[in-house]
């Protein structure tokens, strides 16, 4: 009897050290273009981690016919109704290259390859640009997204007011923001991504985001691509879900 | 003092190489499994 009560104590108290750290399960970049591959990879990541996570949606639907576009809202209607959460992710995400940039984002779109569609915007043309993903979200989407994250995390100095004027969380490559009280609020969190990491050093990278995790501090975010699942593969993916999810809880945005 | 800065800084960084060298073997192995499953899972 004492044994097993030791047993349960030792149990409890991991338990209590698991639920002190914390991370977020991000999917980025679901789209019309690729949900029908991608929520199926969605949902086996939610399976892993043993609940719903939160996806990053781009809402542009370009030359997409309707009845794919209609399949899409279904889709997004579905994963919203199970309880994941929707944070919106640009609005086309790749960069439309005639728009005047400053010196730094032209550098963040050499470096993106023209994904960091908000890099070095001026304040005009962010606020144009974030109303439109609102409205392209509006137009198919349900619901509220809780947050939003600028393609590639590259935004400029207007970018994180502006989106905190309109959602209530906001990301960059080292933080979540939150307005508290009339203030930003700063929750410190590494983002472990793998999508623009060259493959050969994609192991190293992978135990780096284990090791992370296992470390105390932060509110982390792991985040997957469409792409992750042919460079590291869907055993690794959903290992690294498993073995992170033994070292932190799970939480969403809307948890922060 | 720089010199004993350095040493100690070299120190460090070479017992930080190899535990994350071990800690990489370690994870590899994790990851590879067929499904992952912690020591706690009974």
């Amino acid at each position: 009897m004492e044994h097993n009560k030791d047993i349960a104590d030792i149990q409890a108290a991991e338990e209590s050290s698991r639920k002190k750290k914390k991370f977020i399960l991000c999917y980025h970049s679901f789209s019309v273009l690729n949900f029908k591959r991608t929520r199926n990879q969605i949902r086996k990541i939610a399976d892993a981690a043993g609940s719903p996570i939160s996806i990053a949606v781009i809402p542009s639907f370009g030359a997409a016919p309707e009845s794919e576009a209609e399949q899409f809202r279904e889709e997004l209607e579905k994963f919203v109704n199970e309880g994941y959460e929707i944070m919106l992710h640009g609005a086309r995400h790749r960069a439309d290259l005639s728009l005047k940039r400053s010196l730094q984002g032209k550098i963040a779109l050499w470096i993106s390859n023209n994904e960091a569609e908000f890099a070095g915007l001026d304040e005009r043309f962010t606020q144009a640009l974030l109303k439109r993903s609102l409205a392209l979200w509006k137009a198919h989407g349900t619901g509220k997204p809780s947050g939003f994250i600028p393609p590639i995390w590259f935004g400029n100095k207007f970018l994180k007011e502006q989106a905190l004027e309109i959602f209530d969380y906001y990301e960059d490559y080292h933080g979540i923001y939150q307005k508290v009280d009339g203030k930003t609020k700063k929750t410190g969190s590494g983002t472990l991504s793998f999508s623009i990491i060259p493959t050969p050093l994609l192991g190293i990278a992978q135990t780096y985001a284990c090791l992370k995790m296992l470390l105390p501090g932060g509110v982390h975010r792991l985040v997957f691509h469409d792409k992750d699942f042919r460079t590291i593969g869907e055993k690794r993916i959903l290992n690294m879900v498993r073995y992170t999810s033994t070292m932190r809880e799970k939480i969403m945005y809307r948890d922060l | 003092m720089s010199d004993w800065l350095f040493k100690s800084w070299l120190k460090i960084s070479a017992l930080t190489v190899i535990l994350f060298f071990f800690y990489h073997l370690f994870i590899s192995q994790k990851l590879e499994e067929e499904h992952f499953s912690s020591d706690n899972d009974n």
